[in-house]
């Protein structure tokens, strides 16, 4: 019942955008920023191009409606558009950096900070683990964890099987377990 | 895959808020309105007033023409210093008055260059072309006699 109400309220949302209407323009923003701004970060460690990647999807986005046809979930499809801009960065090719900067904060922040540097450090692994992966196999790695999508879900975003899915996403881990294992003795609860 | 492995890909890949930069890029929400600080404002118009002021005074003194020193002064052309005022006529070897309120016209000898010692020089103003010509190329640094 839930998922019919936020399907018509965002259908209403997609037909007002259609006709031009700013306020429903900035709704559909504000219902998908966080998302496509996290998968974005999340794919290419660089909040510049973060920032970069995620302008591009709202302008695919916003230009492209009339292009929706209501055959998929809109969140597929703009999952679709996210994922299309962060590889088509990709292949422009970028130095990747790691995030240092929530590191570097955490350095400077005052007070028991140790939890959180321990934290705030394993974090910075993990991002520069998955940072390293090629691209196909970091953009499920990326779908899954930071947004929590299925395989089926993946699997629909990326317009690839489900044993496709599955075989990144194996891969994936077989490298990152070797790459965060050495830290594995300075997790924390 | 290992429990370690997927706790340490849940905790280490949480989703983020974006900034609200992206807002402004994309033209949702107004760029913030950068104020300067009301001192800073404050010093730039006291700034503007003494460099204007220092410079109108430098005019002011320029347009005194008692601080005006003598110059040297020579002319293109044939000119003839005259006195013109009836009341005092010019004696030989002393100064030379010249007007610059619009009275006296004057024309000032170019054989030999001419010097006016200290004496304080107004020029006239002259309807005369040949005058103003002459006139013209006096500069005793009054800046007011040359639009002729």
């Amino acid at each position: 019942m839930t998922r019919m109400v936020l399907d018509r309220t965002e259908r209403e949302l997609i037909g007002k955008c259609r006709l031009g209407d700013r306020d429903a323009f900035r709704a559909l923003f504000e219902a998908h920023q966080d998302k496509i701004y996290s998968i974005a970060l999340r794919f290419s460690g660089n909040q510049a191009l973060a920032m970069d990647i995620a302008q591009d999807t709202f302008l695919k986005l916003f230009s492209s409606l009339s292009d929706f046809r209501g055959d998929a979930a809109f969140s597929t499809w703009v999952y679709r558009l996210v994922v299309n801009s962060c590889l088509d960065h990709k292949r422009r090719s970028w130095r990747m950096m790691p995030m240092a900067d929530e590191v570097i904060a955490v350095l400077r922040a005052p007070g028991d900070a140790l939890h959180a540097l321990l934290h705030s450090e394993m974090q910075g692994r993990v991002q520069g683990a998955i940072e390293k992966l090629p691209a196909d196999q970091r953009i499920v790695v990326v779908l899954r964890y930071t947004e929590g999508l299925s395989y089926e879900e993946i699997a629909e975003v990326l317009g690839c099987s489900l044993g496709t899915v599955a075989s990144r996403l194996n891969r994936a881990h077989k490298v990152l377990e070797r790459r965060l294992s050495q830290w594995k003795g300075n997790s924390y609860v | 895959m290992s429990d370690w492995l997927e706790r340490e890909l849940t905790r280490g890949l949480p989703p983020l808020t974006a900034p609200d930069a992206l807002k402004i890029r994309l033209g949702l929400a107004p760029a913030p309105r950068r104020e300067l600080p009301r001192g800073v404002l404050a010093v730039a118009a006291a700034v503007v007033m003494i460099i204007g002021g220092g410079y109108a005074a430098g005019r002011s003194s320029a347009l005194d023409l008692r601080q005006n020193s003598a110059r040297s002064l020579r002319f293109p052309k044939n000119v003839e210093l005259v006195a013109f005022n009836p009341a005092s006529p010019h004696a030989p070897g002393q100064p030379w008055p010249l007007r610059c309120d619009g009275g006296a016209s004057a024309s000032l000898s170019a054989s030999s260059p001419l010097s006016i010692g200290n004496a304080t020089v107004w020029l006239a103003h002259s309807a005369s072309e040949p005058h103003s010509q002459a006139l013209s190329n006096l500069d005793a640094g009054c800046h007011q006699c040359h639009s002729l």
